[in-house]
């Protein structure tokens, strides 16, 4: 029993991780299913403003 | 016996659900703060425009550029850069910098800064070189148009590489439609506003587990190093969209500012990042040591 209770005691470390995720697969969600656009979005501003 | 207090459930998935918003918050906090930097942080840009490695790269290119010119209309290549000189460089770069921070600024400049080359024209028309190998007729309009308009031509490419003319047409359009100086006031006051939510939400997380304090210091410490994770996830994907990249591919002396520039958002964003790691484990810590108090007390019970 004390074993068990110090396991899950120590399952506490994992919570940022638990919190982190969410946030952190909606923005890789959005870059996977966006980051092209994204890219060719600021390829564009950026070849309009920059002088080669 | 004195009896432990605990929260109940109910008051888990309360302190559950701030906890992430918390991590939001925290993490908007340092996002605000760093965009805020890069539009706002005239000290910062400074220090970037100001950077050695900056001036050494913009004085080679105009250098080049001027024995380019003085290959094509003979005069001494000293003679324009000791006008065209590091102090100058740098005087201009603040011009420059001044002029592209004031454009989101009520009532801005939109036309660009020119670099002003008359004092090149000067110096140029008295260089024996250039008497000895141009028309007399011609002195004038060859050190004019022919050398001191290529050479500000060549400072104004080499300090602010970007299409000025686009600006200048795009910007008007774009404060029409917004009101871009009241944009940047609210982005001011962002990173305070999400760090005042912050420390409603963290107060929020201290009533709810009022039972046992140890509890809110770790689901606060967890929202302090989730926020840490999820700012650095951020910075690796934007990262990994590769800006710096794409201007390299035009301009090398840009993206080398935008390089440094990057380099003192990572340093900073970094400082958070660790500070939120060291308070939020403290805190976590915190509470498995209080854990640990009392599961050895009910064991010591129990025994």
């Amino acid at each position: 029993m004390a074993r068990k209770y110090q396991r899950a005691n120590r399952m506490n470390w994992l919570m940022p991780v638990l919190f982190a995720l969410p946030l952190l697969c909606l923005a890789g969600a959005a870059l996977l299913l966006w980051g092209d656009q994204l890219r060719d979005l600021i390829n564009i501003a950026v070849k309009l403003a920059v002088i080669s | 016996m004195k009896k432990i207090r605990m929260p109940g459930k109910l008051a888990h998935v309360l302190a559950f659900v701030l906890a992430l918003l918390l991590t939001l918050t925290l993490t908007m906090t340092c996002l605000t703060w760093q965009v805020n930097r890069v539009l706002t942080d005239a000290d910062m840009h400074r220090a970037v425009y100001l950077d050695s490695r900056v001036t050494d790269a913009q004085m080679a290119r105009i250098q080049a550029r001027v024995e380019e010119i003085a290959r094509e209309h003979p005069f001494q290549v000293e003679t324009v850069m000791d006008i065209v000189n590091e102090d100058a460089v740098k005087a201009f770069n603040s011009e420059a910098n001044a002029w592209w921070m004031g454009l989101m600024q009520p009532d801005p400049v939109l036309e660009a800064p020119a670099f002003d080359a008359s004092d090149v024209e000067a110096a140029v028309r008295e260089d024996a070189v250039f008497l000895e190998n141009t028309p007399s007729t011609h002195y004038r309009t060859v050190a004019r148009d022919d050398i001191a308009y290529e050479v500000g031509v060549a400072v104004n490419k080499a300090v602010l590489p970007v299409r000025a003319d686009v600006l200048s047409i795009v910007m008007p359009k774009v404060l029409e439609k917004i009101d871009l100086p009241v944009y940047m006031g609210y982005l001011a006051m962002a990173p305070w506003a999400c760090l005042g939510v912050s420390a409603v939400l963290a107060l929020l997380l201290v009533l709810v587990m009022i039972r046992r304090l140890s509890k809110a210091g770790l689901y606060i410490g967890a929202a302090m190093m989730a926020s840490a994770l999820c700012v650095a996830g951020l910075g690796v994907m934007l990262y990994l969209i590769g800006v710096t990249g794409m201007i390299a591919e035009l301009s090398m002396l840009l993206a080398l500012q935008v390089s440094l520039l990057t380099k003192q958002i990572a340093l900073q964003a970094g400082v958070y990042v660790a500070a939120a790691l060291i308070l939020g484990g403290g805190l976590i810590a915190l509470h498995q040591a209080d854990m640990n108090r009392l599961g050895k007390a009910r064991r010591s019970i129990d025994a």
